[in-house]
This record gives C-alpha cells, sequence and structure tokens, in this order.
C-alpha cells in the first residue's frame, strides 16, 4: 500500500466523515459513503495522489450520497450495535433534531448547507462539488438554510425522532 | 438561478449547530484498517473481473461462507452465527443494504436493513425474456427474533412467522429439518413486486404481462433469500426498467422444481 494513501487516509477520514455525517444523518451511512469514497480514491491514486485527492474524495463523497439518495431506499437503523473494533465513535451527545431537521432537506440543498457550515466552503466551491452553477449552489444554500430553520421551529423540542446513533 | 437569496448571516446560528451537530462522529480504532481491507477487496475484485468478465459473479463457499458482493462495490462475507461456534467464527462485517454493506459487526446482532432486489441474470427467449432476481434482506429489525438468544427453535418460529406474513395466502410455507421455512408462490408479473420486509424492495415489471413464480427460504441463519422467475412478455419487448447492476448465483439449494427452467449460467 501506497504510504502517502496511507497517510491520506488517516488525515482526510475525520474530515470526511463528518461530512458524510451529516449529509447522512447517522454514523452507519457516513462511514460507508467515506470508506467508498476514500476506496474510490485509492483505485486512481496515482491520478489524483499529485493534484487535489482531497477535492477528489470530497466530490466523490458528496456525489455518492446523491446518487444513495436517488435509489431511494429506506432503512429502519437497530440502535446502537455491540460492535468490536467499530470505524466510527460517537465521543458525546448527538444533536437528533438538528439531524433530523437537515435529513428533510432536498439532497442538494442539504449539501450545500452541510458544506457551508462543515468546510467553510463558499458558493463557488459548493458549486464545483454539487457540480452545478454558482447561482445554483447560493441558491441551495440560501434556500436549505431558510428551510432548516423553518423546519426546527416545526418541530416541538425532542419530538424530532432518530434511530440508529 | 437564485432569487432574492437570504443573507446567510442571518443563520450563523444554524451553521454552527450543524457544525457542532457533527463534532461527536469520529474515526474509530478500526476505520482505516476497514477502508486498506476494502481497497485490496476491490482491486483483487477488479482483476477477477477482467478475466472472468462473463462469468456468473457470486460464489457460495464450504462452510456456509457466504460471499455477497454489495452494489456498492464491497464483498460481504457472512457466516451464520450458529455454525460458527466461536465469536471469531461468527464475526462478519457485512449484510446487504440497499446498494452498500452495513459493517454491523457480530452477524448476530445484525437487525436492521434492507436489500433492494437484483436481478441475477436475464436472457431473451422466444417470445419474451425471462429472468431471474434474488433478494436478500436482514431479519425484521422491529421483531423479538434476533439479539439474544440464536435458538434453532427460535429461529424457526421467527421464520415461520415471516414466511406466513410474506405469503399471505397465496401460498403455504413448509418447514425442512434444518428449520429453514419455505414458502413457494406465484404472482401476476403485471406490475411492482414487494419484497416482504418493510415493504422495501421493489422488482417492477412495467407492462409486462405473465407469471412471477418465487421461493423464498427463511433460513435458521437469520437470512431469507428469494429466488423468482419471471415469464413475461411486453409489446415492445423491453420488460426491465433497469440494466442488472449485479449478479447473484442461482440458488440451487432452494430452487429444485426443473419445470421452472432455472438455469445456472443462464
Amino acid at each position: 500500500m501506497d504510504a502517502r494513501f496511507e497517510e491520506f487516509v488517516v488525515v482526510e477520514t475525520p474530515r470526511l466523515l463528518r461530512v458524510a455525517y451529516g449529509l447522512t444523518g447517522n454514523p452507519h451511512d457516513a462511514w460507508d459513503l467515506v470508506q467508498e469514497a476514500l476506496v474510490r480514491v485509492g483505485m486512481k491514486w496515482r491520478k489524483v495522489a499529485d493534484g487535489n485527492p482531497g477535492g477528489y474524495a470530497h466530490t466523490t463523497l458528496v456525489r455518492l450520497n446523491i446518487d444513495r439518495g436517488r435509489r431511494a431506499v429506506r432503512e429502519r437503523l437497530p440502535g446502537v450495535l455491540p460492535e468490536r473494533d467499530r470505524p466510527v465513535r460517537v465521543d458525546g451527545d448527538l444533536d437528533p433534531a438538528l439531524v433530523a431537521a437537515l435529513r428533510g432537506l432536498p439532497p442538494q440543498q442539504r449539501v450545500a448547507v452541510v458544506l457551508r457550515a462543515i468546510e467553510d466552503l463558499d458558493h463557488a466551491q459548493i458549486a464545483e462539488r454539487l457540480g452545478c452553477s454558482v447561482g445554483t449552489a447560493r441558491s441551495h444554500l440560501s434556500r436549505g438554510l431558510a428551510r432548516l430553520r423553518e423546519i426546527l421551529a416545526e418541530e416541538p423540542e425532542g419530538e424530532v425522532g432518530h434511530r440508529g446513533d | 438561478m437564485a432569487t432574492d437569496p437570504e443573507p446567510e448571516e442571518q443563520h450563523e446560528d444554524l451553521l454552527d449547530r450543524v457544525q457542532a451537530a457533527v463534532t461527536p462522529v469520529r474515526p474509530g480504532a478500526s476505520a482505516g484498517a476497514r477502508v486498506h481491507e476494502a481497497l485490496a477487496r476491490r482491486r483483487r475484485r477488479r482483476r477477477v473481473q477482467v478475466g472472468v468478465a462473463a462469468a456468473a459473479a457470486v460464489t457460495v463457499g464450504a462452510a456456509g461462507l457466504v460471499v455477497v458482493p454489495g452494489l456498492l462495490g464491497d464483498d460481504a462475507a457472512v457466516t451464520p452465527a450458529d455454525r460458527g461456534g466461536t465469536d471469531e467464527a461468527s464475526t462478519a462485517p457485512a449484510i446487504i443494504q440497499g446498494g452498500g454493506y452495513r459493517p454491523a459487526g457480530f452477524f448476530r446482532d445484525v437487525v436492521g436493513g434492507v436489500a433492494m432486489p437484483s436481478i441475477v441474470r436475464y436472457y431473451r427467449t422466444t417470445p419474451g425474456i425471462i429472468f431471474t432476481a434474488r433478494f436478500d434482506w436482514s431479519p425484521d429489525p422491529a421483531g423479538d427474533s434476533f439479539l439474544g438468544d440464536l435458538s434453532l427453535e427460535r429461529y424457526r418460529s421467527a421464520a415461520a412467522r415471516r414466511c406466513s406474513r410474506f405469503v399471505d395466502g397465496r401460498a403455504s410455507c413448509a418447514t425442512r429439518d434444518d428449520g429453514t421455512v419455505v414458502g413457494r408462490y406465484e404472482v401476476p408479473a403485471d406490475g411492482a413486486f414487494l419484497a416482504p420486509v418493510n415493504e422495501e424492495g421493489r422488482l417492477r415489471l412495467d407492462g409486462s404481462t405473465g407469471v412471477l413464480r418465487g421461493v423464498t427460504a427463511f433460513r435458521p441463519d437469520g437470512r431469507a433469500v428469494t429466488a423468482l422467475i419471471c415469464t413475461c412478455s411486453s409489446p415492445d419487448g423491453d420488460v426491465l426498467t433497469q440494466v442488472p447492476p449485479i449478479a447473484f448465483e442461482v440458488l440451487e439449494d432452494v430452487v429444485t422444481d426443473d419445470s421452472w427452467g432455472l438455469r445456472v449460467g443462464g
């Protein structure tokens, strides 16, 4: 295994995982996305290593998540699994109401909000990840934030369920 | 294009809250190893695919080890917990889940997830199209069957209940000596067929007519496997709404009726 790729995985995984969690709303799906994105980077490592492998990984992750949403698969998660050697740790309290509200956003809006909040990307960078125009990315972000606030305001405190964490 | 976007500064509190919401989630100790293992599997499979692109993709190995390729591309090795004898032997990293796999630890603790149907293979005949498909899914997470007691009797009871719910008067369920409950059924193929778990897994047969014949085995290891065969036709000769993305094995141990015409390597 290429030592640079190993280092890349160590460095990028936490960032990718945070974004993936914001997009998926549960650590299991988040890990699936991260692993798949990193595997795809690994498969093209020779080509992307000297470019921007981080950007490639993040773009891959975002688009994988959108594709995943298109398949419209609903899943009922069972709660905490007594798994040894988990690939994901949860150190602290999650915010189920916020996570559920994020999941209520259309996929592109969710991506825009998550990338701005977590990666602090500007409109042009969000547009690049989404494969859309800057104006469209700006619209997704603006509408997504407004909608997120609406959803949170609609949900009485403590009534937003979240399975699987 | 944007129309009257709201100033994002109004929502700084929300952005901060989103950022705070994701901070508890961090890579676990095995994260790096899992990526490297998955990459190694992908590379191995890529090499195999190049060599035998036309061959069936899945094998059922010795000692009950079932190797299932997930739709996202990673293999999932599942060893039934009641065959392994030790925790190590019963550890399994995966279960199929709607296009991916779930690294969910011990197989006996896998209680969630569903799977989309995957077309096994299909081939045109005159006058129609014949294909076979298979569903895999995990046990019903709402049930009481999985965590804790793994006894065969409990499985048998749960399997019988699930089978009965599934066939719902369209067929009967028979219990084998090994605890597997097998349901056989026929349904019209003029619409969508639903897998019997949480109403997930929709096999669309748009515009086609014919009979969909299937057999589902609810196995003692907690897995349920469905094999379907459909002799269908449609006016334009194009029945499937999507090209099968993956191949599964023909379930020789389940499908025993030669009259179905289910063929290995078809």
